[in-house]
Protein backbone atom coordinates (compact mmCIF):
# COMPACT_ATOMS: atom_id res chain seq x y z
CA UNK A 1 0.00 0.00 0.00
CA UNK A 2 1.17 3.81 -1.05
CA UNK A 3 -0.84 6.41 1.10
CA UNK A 4 -0.70 10.03 0.11
CA UNK A 5 2.77 11.27 1.64
CA UNK A 6 3.91 8.70 -0.38
CA UNK A 7 2.39 9.26 -3.00
CA UNK A 8 3.18 13.31 -3.02
CA UNK A 9 7.25 12.15 -2.36
CA UNK A 10 6.44 10.24 -6.05
CA UNK A 11 4.45 12.34 -8.12
CA UNK A 12 4.16 16.34 -8.32
CA UNK A 13 0.49 16.79 -7.88
CA UNK A 14 -0.78 18.60 -4.92
CA UNK A 15 -4.24 19.60 -3.96
CA UNK A 16 -6.09 20.59 -5.17
CA UNK A 17 -4.93 18.52 -8.68
CA UNK A 18 -3.76 15.29 -6.57
CA UNK A 19 -6.45 12.90 -7.58
CA UNK A 20 -5.41 9.79 -6.02
CA UNK A 21 -5.52 9.19 -2.51
CA UNK A 22 -3.73 5.24 -2.19
CA UNK A 23 -2.49 2.99 -4.35
CA UNK A 24 -3.54 -0.40 -2.98
CA UNK A 25 -1.43 -2.65 -4.96
CA UNK A 26 1.34 -2.11 -7.78
CA UNK A 27 2.98 -4.54 -9.99
CA UNK A 28 6.50 -2.61 -11.23
CA UNK A 29 6.24 -2.15 -14.95
CA UNK A 30 3.10 -3.90 -15.05
CA UNK A 31 0.23 -2.49 -13.32
CA UNK A 32 -1.50 -0.35 -10.48
CA UNK A 33 -4.42 -0.01 -8.64
CA UNK A 34 -5.34 3.53 -7.03
CA UNK A 35 -8.09 4.65 -5.16
CA UNK A 36 -9.88 8.23 -5.56
CA UNK A 37 -12.57 8.82 -2.72
CA UNK A 38 -15.16 11.47 -4.59
CA UNK A 39 -16.51 13.55 -1.97
CA UNK A 40 -19.18 16.36 -2.17
CA UNK A 41 -16.25 18.71 -0.95
CA UNK A 42 -14.70 18.68 -4.16
CA UNK A 43 -14.29 22.15 -5.74
CA UNK A 44 -15.12 21.14 -8.46
CA UNK A 45 -18.43 20.14 -8.15
CA UNK A 46 -19.27 24.02 -7.71
CA UNK A 47 -19.74 24.48 -11.00
CA UNK A 48 -20.23 21.21 -12.91
CA UNK A 49 -22.57 20.94 -12.46
CA UNK A 50 -24.83 23.78 -10.74
CA UNK A 51 -27.46 21.48 -8.64
CA UNK A 52 -26.41 18.26 -10.08
CA UNK A 53 -22.92 17.39 -8.69
CA UNK A 54 -21.19 15.10 -11.46
CA UNK A 55 -17.43 14.18 -11.43
CA UNK A 56 -15.80 15.97 -14.81
CA UNK A 57 -14.68 12.71 -17.33
CA UNK A 58 -11.21 14.44 -18.09
CA UNK A 59 -11.19 14.43 -14.39
CA UNK A 60 -11.26 10.62 -13.98
CA UNK A 61 -8.90 10.61 -16.96
CA UNK A 62 -6.69 12.72 -14.77
CA UNK A 63 -6.86 10.41 -12.22
CA UNK A 64 -6.06 7.10 -13.89
CA UNK A 65 -3.23 9.21 -15.77
CA UNK A 66 -1.56 9.95 -12.07
CA UNK A 67 -2.09 6.53 -10.88
CA UNK A 68 -0.31 5.31 -14.30
CA UNK A 69 2.19 8.16 -13.10
CA UNK A 70 3.09 6.22 -9.98
CA UNK A 71 3.57 3.43 -11.66
CA UNK A 72 5.78 4.56 -13.78
CA UNK A 73 7.67 6.39 -11.22
CA UNK A 74 8.46 3.31 -8.81
CA UNK A 75 8.67 1.28 -11.61
CA UNK A 76 12.38 3.43 -13.13
CA UNK A 77 15.12 4.58 -11.22
CA UNK A 78 14.89 7.93 -11.47
CA UNK A 79 11.99 9.47 -9.46
CA UNK A 80 9.78 12.29 -9.29
CA UNK A 81 8.66 12.88 -12.40
CA UNK A 82 5.77 14.16 -14.18
CA UNK A 83 3.69 12.44 -16.14
CA UNK A 84 2.53 14.88 -19.53
CA UNK A 85 -0.72 13.84 -21.46
CA UNK A 86 -0.01 13.79 -24.69
CA UNK A 87 -2.67 12.06 -26.41
CA UNK A 88 -5.93 9.97 -25.38
CA UNK A 89 -6.35 7.41 -28.46
CA UNK A 90 -10.37 6.48 -26.82
CA UNK A 91 -12.29 7.45 -23.58
CA UNK A 92 -15.48 6.13 -22.36
CA UNK A 93 -17.55 7.14 -20.15
CA UNK A 94 -20.24 4.95 -19.34
CA UNK A 95 -21.90 6.07 -15.82
CA UNK A 96 -21.75 9.48 -14.06
CA UNK A 97 -19.45 9.54 -10.66
CA UNK A 98 -21.17 11.24 -8.08
CA UNK A 99 -20.24 12.49 -4.68
CA UNK A 100 -20.06 9.70 -1.94
CA UNK A 101 -18.46 7.28 -4.83
CA UNK A 102 -15.05 5.59 -4.64
CA UNK A 103 -13.56 5.39 -7.52
CA UNK A 104 -10.93 2.29 -8.34
CA UNK A 105 -8.70 3.35 -10.59
CA UNK A 106 -7.07 0.83 -12.65
CA UNK A 107 -3.94 0.89 -14.79
CA UNK A 108 -1.75 -0.89 -16.85
CA UNK A 109 1.60 -0.37 -18.24
CA UNK A 110 0.54 -1.20 -22.40
CA UNK A 111 4.22 -0.30 -24.14
CA UNK A 112 6.93 1.91 -22.96
CA UNK A 113 9.67 3.42 -25.65
CA UNK A 114 12.07 5.43 -23.47
CA UNK A 115 10.09 8.08 -21.99
CA UNK A 116 6.97 8.14 -23.82
CA UNK A 117 4.53 5.30 -22.08
CA UNK A 118 1.45 3.95 -23.36
CA UNK A 119 -1.67 3.07 -20.64
CA UNK A 120 -4.80 1.34 -20.65
CA UNK A 121 -7.29 2.34 -17.74
CA UNK A 122 -10.37 1.38 -16.29
CA UNK A 123 -12.11 3.33 -13.49
CA UNK A 124 -14.88 1.51 -11.19
CA UNK A 125 -17.33 2.01 -8.72
CA UNK A 126 -18.46 -0.65 -6.71
CA UNK A 127 -17.46 -3.04 -9.55
CA UNK A 128 -18.99 -1.28 -12.58
CA UNK A 129 -17.13 0.29 -15.00
CA UNK A 130 -17.35 4.16 -15.32
CA UNK A 131 -15.09 4.80 -17.54
CA UNK A 132 -12.21 3.98 -19.75
CA UNK A 133 -9.62 5.15 -21.33
CA UNK A 134 -6.06 4.23 -23.80
CA UNK A 135 -3.83 7.26 -23.08
CA UNK A 136 0.08 8.24 -23.95
CA UNK A 137 2.09 10.29 -21.69
CA UNK A 138 5.15 11.43 -21.27
CA UNK A 139 7.70 11.14 -18.29
CA UNK A 140 9.61 14.13 -18.06
CA UNK A 141 11.95 15.41 -15.25
CA UNK A 142 10.49 17.52 -12.45
CA UNK A 143 12.91 19.14 -9.74
CA UNK A 144 12.02 19.14 -6.61
CA UNK B 1 -13.36 26.29 -8.65
CA UNK B 2 -16.04 27.19 -10.83
CA UNK B 3 -14.73 24.45 -13.50
CA UNK B 4 -15.41 26.75 -16.17
CA UNK B 5 -13.04 26.42 -19.11
CA UNK B 6 -14.00 29.32 -21.44
CA UNK B 7 -14.50 33.14 -20.57
CA UNK B 8 -16.87 34.22 -23.86
CA UNK B 9 -18.19 32.93 -27.06
CA UNK B 10 -17.08 34.83 -29.85
CA UNK B 11 -18.94 32.83 -32.66
CA UNK B 12 -21.91 30.64 -33.02
CA UNK B 13 -23.49 29.39 -35.65
CA UNK B 14 -26.78 27.27 -34.65
CA UNK B 15 -26.13 23.40 -35.21
CA UNK B 16 -22.94 24.12 -37.14
CA UNK B 17 -19.83 25.80 -35.34
CA UNK B 18 -18.86 27.82 -31.73
CA UNK B 19 -16.00 29.70 -30.67
CA UNK B 20 -14.92 30.93 -27.86
CA UNK B 21 -11.97 32.42 -25.91
CA UNK B 22 -10.22 31.15 -22.67
CA UNK B 23 -7.42 33.28 -20.24
CA UNK B 24 -5.12 30.93 -18.79
CA UNK B 25 -3.98 32.80 -15.28
CA UNK B 26 -1.54 32.55 -12.66
CA UNK B 27 -4.36 32.84 -10.15
CA UNK B 28 -6.36 29.40 -11.44
CA UNK B 29 -6.78 27.82 -8.45
CA UNK B 30 -5.86 24.40 -9.80
CA UNK B 31 -2.32 25.72 -10.38
CA UNK B 32 -1.96 25.27 -7.15
CA UNK B 33 -1.35 21.86 -7.40
CA UNK B 34 -0.47 21.98 -11.07
CA UNK B 35 2.53 21.95 -9.84
CA UNK B 36 3.25 23.51 -6.48
CA UNK B 37 6.92 24.57 -8.14
CA UNK B 38 5.83 25.05 -11.42
CA UNK B 39 2.50 25.98 -12.68
CA UNK B 40 1.63 24.16 -15.90
CA UNK B 41 -1.72 24.04 -17.56
CA UNK B 42 -2.72 20.67 -17.44
CA UNK B 43 -3.48 18.83 -20.62
CA UNK B 44 -7.02 17.53 -19.86
CA UNK B 45 -8.08 20.87 -19.41
CA UNK B 46 -8.03 21.72 -22.94
CA UNK B 47 -9.96 18.87 -23.20
CA UNK B 48 -12.51 20.12 -20.73
CA UNK B 49 -12.61 23.62 -22.48
CA UNK B 50 -13.33 21.48 -26.06
CA UNK B 51 -16.07 19.66 -24.45
CA UNK B 52 -17.74 22.62 -22.53
CA UNK B 53 -17.60 25.07 -25.13
CA UNK B 54 -19.09 22.54 -27.82
CA UNK B 55 -21.03 21.43 -25.65
CA UNK B 56 -22.91 25.11 -25.28
CA UNK B 57 -23.69 24.23 -28.80
CA UNK B 58 -25.66 21.32 -28.96
CA UNK B 59 -27.87 22.92 -26.12
CA UNK B 60 -28.00 26.36 -28.22
CA UNK B 61 -28.54 23.95 -31.62
CA UNK B 62 -31.65 22.48 -29.22
CA UNK B 63 -32.73 25.62 -27.75
CA UNK B 64 -32.24 24.66 -24.47
CA UNK B 65 -34.47 21.32 -24.24
CA UNK B 66 -31.47 19.36 -23.38
CA UNK B 67 -27.77 18.76 -21.79
CA UNK B 68 -24.94 16.69 -23.43
CA UNK B 69 -23.21 14.76 -21.49
CA UNK B 70 -19.86 13.77 -22.96
CA UNK B 71 -19.84 9.75 -23.03
CA UNK B 72 -16.78 9.01 -25.74
CA UNK B 73 -13.71 10.87 -26.73
CA UNK B 74 -11.47 9.78 -29.63
CA UNK B 75 -8.46 10.60 -31.07
CA UNK B 76 -7.41 13.32 -28.41
CA UNK B 77 -3.67 15.37 -28.37
CA UNK B 78 -3.01 17.30 -26.52
CA UNK B 79 -0.43 19.83 -24.46
CA UNK B 80 0.69 19.44 -21.17
CA UNK B 81 4.10 22.34 -20.67
CA UNK B 82 2.42 25.78 -21.08
CA UNK B 83 2.62 28.10 -18.66
CA UNK B 84 -0.24 30.31 -17.61
CA UNK B 85 -0.82 33.71 -19.05
CA UNK B 86 -2.07 33.33 -22.67
CA UNK B 87 -5.23 32.83 -24.24
CA UNK B 88 -6.54 30.05 -26.01
CA UNK B 89 -9.12 30.11 -29.09
CA UNK B 90 -11.08 27.12 -28.64
CA UNK B 91 -13.13 26.43 -31.88
CA UNK B 92 -15.77 23.18 -32.32
CA UNK B 93 -18.29 22.06 -34.73
CA UNK B 94 -21.17 19.55 -34.96
CA UNK B 95 -20.43 16.60 -37.35
CA UNK B 96 -23.92 14.76 -36.92
CA UNK B 97 -26.88 14.87 -34.03
CA UNK B 98 -29.86 12.76 -33.94
CA UNK B 99 -32.36 12.72 -31.15
CA UNK B 100 -30.36 10.84 -28.56
CA UNK B 101 -26.69 12.20 -29.41
CA UNK B 102 -24.32 14.38 -31.13
CA UNK B 103 -21.04 13.98 -32.76
CA UNK B 104 -18.53 17.23 -33.15
CA UNK B 105 -15.09 18.09 -33.33
CA UNK B 106 -12.71 21.08 -31.89
CA UNK B 107 -9.63 22.15 -31.77
CA UNK B 108 -7.70 24.85 -29.26
CA UNK B 109 -5.27 26.97 -30.70
CA UNK B 110 -2.93 29.36 -28.53
CA UNK B 111 -0.68 32.17 -30.37
CA UNK B 112 -1.74 30.27 -33.72
CA UNK B 113 -0.48 27.38 -32.82
CA UNK B 114 -2.42 24.25 -32.21
CA UNK B 115 -2.43 22.44 -28.62
CA UNK B 116 -5.15 20.50 -28.53
CA UNK B 117 -7.93 18.42 -30.68
CA UNK B 118 -10.18 15.99 -29.88
CA UNK B 119 -11.09 14.19 -33.52
CA UNK B 120 -14.39 12.86 -32.13
CA UNK B 121 -16.61 13.46 -29.16
CA UNK B 122 -20.12 12.03 -28.93
CA UNK B 123 -22.27 13.47 -26.31
CA UNK B 124 -25.36 11.61 -25.32
CA UNK B 125 -28.61 13.81 -24.72
CA UNK B 126 -30.55 14.23 -21.58
CA UNK B 127 -33.85 15.64 -22.02
CA UNK B 128 -34.50 16.10 -18.02
CA UNK B 129 -33.73 19.99 -17.95
CA UNK B 130 -35.30 23.53 -17.50
CA UNK B 131 -34.80 25.86 -20.82
CA UNK B 132 -35.19 29.20 -19.01
CA UNK B 133 -32.49 28.19 -16.56
CA UNK B 134 -29.80 27.06 -19.30
CA UNK B 135 -30.97 29.85 -21.49
CA UNK B 136 -29.81 32.31 -18.37
CA UNK B 137 -26.26 30.25 -17.81
CA UNK B 138 -25.63 30.80 -21.08
CA UNK B 139 -26.56 34.24 -21.31
CA UNK B 140 -23.93 34.82 -18.44
CA UNK B 141 -21.10 32.48 -19.39
CA UNK B 142 -20.93 33.27 -23.18
CA UNK B 143 -21.36 37.04 -23.21
CA UNK B 144 -23.60 36.72 -25.84
CA UNK B 145 -27.20 38.72 -26.51
CA UNK B 146 -29.79 36.61 -26.93
CA UNK B 147 -32.57 37.49 -28.90
CA UNK B 148 -36.19 36.68 -27.86
CA UNK B 149 -38.05 33.83 -30.15
CA UNK B 150 -34.67 34.39 -32.19
CA UNK B 151 -32.64 31.28 -31.24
Amino acid sequence: MIDVNEIKTIIPHRYPFLLVDRIISLEKSKSAVGIKNVSANEGFFEGHFPGNPIMPGVLIIEALAQTAGILANVSSEKKYKSVYFMSIERAKFRKPVVPGDQLRLEVELVKQRNTVLKFSGIARVDDKVVAEADFTAMMVDMEE
Amino acid sequence: MRFLYYDRVTKLEKGKSIEGVKAFSLSEEFLKGHFNRKALVPGVIFIEAMAQLLGWLVIYSYDFKLTPIMSLVEGVKTTSDLRPGFEAKIRGEIISTSKRDTLGRAEVFVGGDKVASVERIIYSHFHKVDPEELRVRFRYYSGLELKEGNE
